[in-house]
């Protein structure tokens, strides 16, 4: 009876944790869906999900992703996310990925950085998370919100891909 | 009494209008739209659309941003979404920023303009709006775009677009 009441209320508190709590996604985008700046040069590819380098290339790209309300307005006009993570390869100090999540003030156009992240470098091309944190939530009543994309190879060697973005 | 009452009354109101009356539901920046093949000569600066130093067309050039139901279709699929707002640079009369929000049927595709807002002149970053009738928002038959688009006659305006959004 003793553990029936307990995992009942595991199983209570548990609901009733927000779901930034749990480390759950909330907004996210495959890497594949960036929207790219003007004639970037051909130097990636798509592949499912992910955007990459192409192995025998150097060279940059630079693109963005909109960030929009997924809590939904009608729930929570500011949700409580504080994480932006990134699924990405980076293997090779002459190639790496900077990812940065920007808000835009409404009337004014003022654009404050609200975290970066800038790749370590991995010991194989195998995909990773890497995230970076910021305070005080978002607040989509007065700002719009986007993350702004470089991966960049200064030499062939490196894998640089990025697979997927999210927030929570 | 009845003047205490009134009031009273006055701020219980208030306090029910929903946020979305007041403040940016949907939103995103310029430099997240997508361009138009035609679009020859485009530029994303940070959060903003614009032309490319030496580009000008009188025809314009156009970006269009995706408008979802940030609202939340499981608490309302036809959100009160009455206002359309575009914050944009335009410093000269040889030039203008346009923004066009769409509504297009789910099995007809026939497509209708809700309203239109065209820039004003002045210095520095403006705000502008148009309105349109809560009962066109219906996602659960309707797609929504809104349509941005510079023009400039000359390449010493500045024309560009910052930010759409829907409240």
């Amino acid at each position: 009876m003793k553990k029936a009441i307990a995992l009942s209320l595991f199983l209570v508190c548990l609901a009733a944790l927000p779901a930034a709590a749990q480390n759950n996604l909330d907004w996210s985008s495959v890497g594949s869906a960036i929207i790219l700046d003007e004639n970037m040069i051909s130097v990636y590819d798509f592949s499912g999900p992910k955007v990459v380098l192409k192995s025998n290339s150097v060279g940059e790209i630079e693109g963005r992703f909109p960030v929009t309300n997924t809590v939904g307005s009608g729930t929570d006009l500011s949700p409580a996310w504080n994480t932006l993570s990134a699924a990405l390869v980076d293997d090779h100090s002459s190639g790496w990925l900077t990812i940065t999540l920007y808000q835009v003030e409404k009337c004014t156009a003022t654009e404050t950085q609200l975290c970066q992240i800038n790749s370590s470098d991995g010991a194989d091309d195998s995909v990773r998370c890497e995230t970076c944190e910021f305070n005080g939530g978002l607040d989509f009543a007065n700002n719009a919100y986007y993350v702004h994309v470089i991966l960049k190879k200064t030499d062939v060697p490196p894998a640089v891909a990025l697979y997927e973005l999210a927030l929570h | 009494m009845r003047l205490r009452k009134t009031i009273l009354a006055l701020l219980v109101l208030a306090a029910v209008v929903p946020l979305s009356a007041q403040t940016y539901d949907w939103s995103m920046v310029g430099s997240t739209g997508t361009p138009d093949p035609a679009a020859l000569g485009w530029r994303y600066t940070g959060p903003t659309f614009e032309m490319a130093p030496t580009r000008w067309t009188n025809i314009g050039l156009v970006s269009r941003y995706p408008v979802t139901n940030t609202y939340g279709s499981g608490i309302d699929i036809s959100p009160a979404w009455t206002t359309l707002r575009l914050v944009y640079t335009d410093n000269s009369s040889l030039g203008s920023v346009v923004a066009k929000l769409y509504k297009v049927d789910k099995c007809n595709n026939t497509q209708t303009l809700l309203c239109t807002i065209t820039s004003s002149d002045g210095a520095g970053v403006q705000c502008g709006s148009c309105q349109f009738s809560s009962s066109d928002i219906d996602f659960a038959n309707f797609t929504y775009y809104v349509e941005g688009r510079l023009i400039r006659s000359a390449t010493s305006a500045t024309e560009q677009l910052h930010t759409v959004a829907i409240e």
